[in-house]
């Protein structure tokens, strides 16, 4: 079982305990363990078909879990059917009533609750000043922008004051200039009202630039529970250091044992030295990632052998300039290509890398993560 | 310039098709509902002679109409006509929409079969399933001894002739015309809708009342009104299965036509008929575009 997140948070809000989802012979949500704490701002990601809407409509109740329990503030909502859970969702479609105006959309939720109707009025009014849209309320959904239509739903799922908030690729219809925007007011909103956000993504920018944790999903399981940094600086295996950002992995094998022990790599040549190296099986396949812009390059006569650990030679073999940044592509003498990005203020002379030229990478021991999956 | 042109040819076709076969004879029926009965072949009288190519001695009159307007039976006919459609209309409502809402629910293979079953019977003759429905209903009919072989009733039912007799045949016959547009709203309705509303609080009941039936309207509307139309102007129904007291403004129009031969009479309820028709209509129209 995982229990990446799980265990005994003293802090836990919301408990997702060995949770599973299988329609007919696929599992679509694969034991799943998760705690998530009051206040926090939780991102699911993972490519489609990882099960991470899966997981947020059975926290939500559209989906019922095939075993485990979902707890929140410590009570069983497993069985509880979704109009009387204390959680709210904005779906991915937004879909407003198109039928009502935004007024009544938003107010919809309340309406159920039996608020009176001066509290619903005054509810419906702060809401919409929340979201920027006073003003609007008498239009109805088709009369708006795809960013007004986002935030009407928005609002809608904020009336009822969930416990928490669900929110299902909520950014994902708008375009790339408007969702930078949206992004920034929806972090802004949930640090004003406070509220738990679970967040349904796949994009992996959007989930660095905005939760406080993230839960990587992929095929049903939850593979890494951690915040953006760790996520970003220590991936826990091949998959996430390829899923979030851009990543070096060389190849190596395990040589020898106690003191003497090498980590041997044939994408460089040599000896390969990464952070937190503790005693491994000789003879275990390993992979050492680095970060493209952790690696460092020099131009360097050709024919000459890296010696030392973390070092290789190879030929430059693409520049790609993006204009404050230069990505480089490096052909190693194994074969294996390499990718590096430098500023163009870092250093004339690099400036003025042709492809063709000898150069040698190297990187420090602490930009180096040992993967053993 | 050429794009506008080949616009104009598309639609010359079918407005050509109306205007010979819907508006000149609509034109010849207004003309005759204005004239007086003779009694010659054809049996009114001309409203007004050719001089050329223009018409002068107009002599047409709304004597027609006004006598519409004297005889009681003519205002019961219209009455019981609109009344029968009405409430034939409501009871196909009650029963298609909960049909409607079974096959958009239904999985996609399902869903064809019994999409193919609500139209079967209308690749049967009409007059055919009435025929049938007489053979259920009579006296020695299987309704009327099934429930006399069970015990239920003691003697037979008088089932032919009466107001149930009538309801029930357009109801069978007009409820496809129903359940069909009412499918069409229901199987489109967005099923993120009803999760957000449950999502929102609403239990399934609540989320019919709030979300579903106010998303429907317009397959209720278009429903009713392809029921509600022809169900006015029926006359096989009625005339075969109702009461002889059973006035309906399609049988007084048979009637006027063809026993009474007063074209012109007959012409004047047939425009009544449609007034009383496209009026209403013509208004729901502009109060729901002006809704929009």
């Amino acid at each position: 079982m995982s229990d990446l997140g799980g265990g005994n948070d003293p802090d836990t809000y919301l408990s997702i305990k060995q949770v599973s989802k299988h329609f007919a012979e696929v599992k679509a949500v694969d034991d799943v363990s998760l705690n998530i704490r009051q206040g926090e701002f939780f991102c699911l990601l993972g490519g489609s078909g990882s099960g991470k809407s899966t997981l947020l409509r059975m926290i939500a109740g559209l989906e019922t879990a095939t075993s485990g329990h979902i707890e929140i503030e410590g009570q069983d909502v497993t069985d509880v059917p979704p109009w009387n859970r204390p959680v709210n969702m904005m779906f991915q479609s937004y879909a407003l009533f198109p039928h009502m105006n935004v007024e009544k959309n938003i107010a919809y939720g309340l309406k159920q609750d039996k608020w009176p109707q001066p509290k619903i009025k005054a509810r419906v009014e702060e809401l919409l000043e929340l979201v920027q849209l006073s003003g609007y309320g008498n239009r109805k959904p088709h009369q708006l922008s795809g960013g007004q239509r986002q935030r009407v739903a928005l609002a809608r799922a904020l009336a009822r004051k969930p416990k928490v908030l669900l929110l299902d690729e909520p950014l994902s219809a708008l375009d790339k200039k408007l969702r930078e925007d949206t992004q920034r007011q929806l972090l802004a909103i949930q640090q004003e009202i406070g509220t738990t956000f679970i967040m349904v993504t796949h994009d992996q920018e959007e989930a660095m630039s905005i939760a406080t944790r993230i839960g990587v999903m992929d095929q049903g399981k939850l593979v890494q529970v951690d915040t953006p940094r760790e996520m970003y600086e220590r991936p826990k295996n091949r998959f996430i250091a390829g899923f979030i950002g851009q990543v070096n992995l060389f190849e190596a094998i395990v040589e020898g044992s106690g003191k003497t022990q090498k980590i041997i790599s044939a994408d460089t040549g040599g000896e390969l030295k990464a952070i937190d190296q503790s005693e491994l099986e000789t003879g275990q396949a390993v992979w050492i990632a680095v970060r493209p812009e952790r690696v460092l390059l020099k131009t360097k006569p050709k024919g000459k052998a890296a010696k030392a650990a973390n070092k290789a030679n190879g030929t430059l073999s693409d520049i790609m300039y993006l204009g404050g940044v230069t990505h480089i592509t490096i052909t190693l003498d194994s074969g294996k290509t390499v990718r590096t990005m430098i500023s163009e203020h870092w250093d004339e002379d690099e400036a003025k890398l042709n492809i063709g030229d000898a150069v040698e990478i190297s990187f420090e021991q602490r930009a180096a993560v040992l993967l053993e999956s | 310039m050429a794009q506008r042109l080949k616009r104009y040819l598309v639609i010359l076709p079918p407005f050509a098709w109306l205007l010979l076969f819907f508006l000149i004879p609509f034109f010849v029926v207004f003309q005759v509902s204005l004239a007086d009965l003779r009694l010659q072949r054809p049996p009114f009288s001309p409203i007004f002679d050719w001089d050329g190519w223009w018409p002068t001695n107009f002599t047409g009159d709304l004597e027609n109409y006004w006598f519409l307007l004297e005889d009681s039976l003519y205002i019961n006919s219209y009455l019981n006509s609109l009344k029968t459609a009405f409430f034939s209309s409501l009871v196909c409502l009650a029963v298609g929409y909960p049909i409607a809402y079974v096959i958009a629910r239904a999985t996609p293979n399902w869903r064809n079969t019994l999409l193919l079953l609500v139209i079967l019977p209308f690749w049967t003759s009409s007059l055919l399933r009435i025929y049938a429905l007489i053979g259920m209903y009579s006296t020695n009919g299987f309704i009327n001894t099934s429930l006399l072989n069970i015990g239920i009733i003691s003697e037979p039912l008088q089932l032919m002739n009466t107001d149930f007799a009538v309801y029930s045949a357009i109801v069978i016959t007009y409820l496809p015309l129903m359940i069909l547009p009412l499918y069409s709203t229901l199987q489109k309705l967005d099923e993120d809708l009803l999760e957000a509303s449950s999502d929102l609080g609403a239990s399934p009941f609540q989320s019919f009342w709030q979300v579903t039936l106010p998303l429907s309207a317009p397959g209720i509307v278009a429903g009713c009104l392809l029921v509600f139309i022809p169900a006015v102007g029926e006359y096989v129904i009625p005339a075969l299965m109702g009461g002889p007291g059973q006035l309906m403004i399609g049988k007084t129009l048979w009637t006027e036509y063809f026993n009474n031969r007063d074209w012109p009479l007959a012409s004047s309820v047939a425009m009544i008929m449609l007034a009383v028709l496209v009026i209403p209509m013509m208004w729901l129209r502009n109060a729901q575009s002006a809704r929009d």
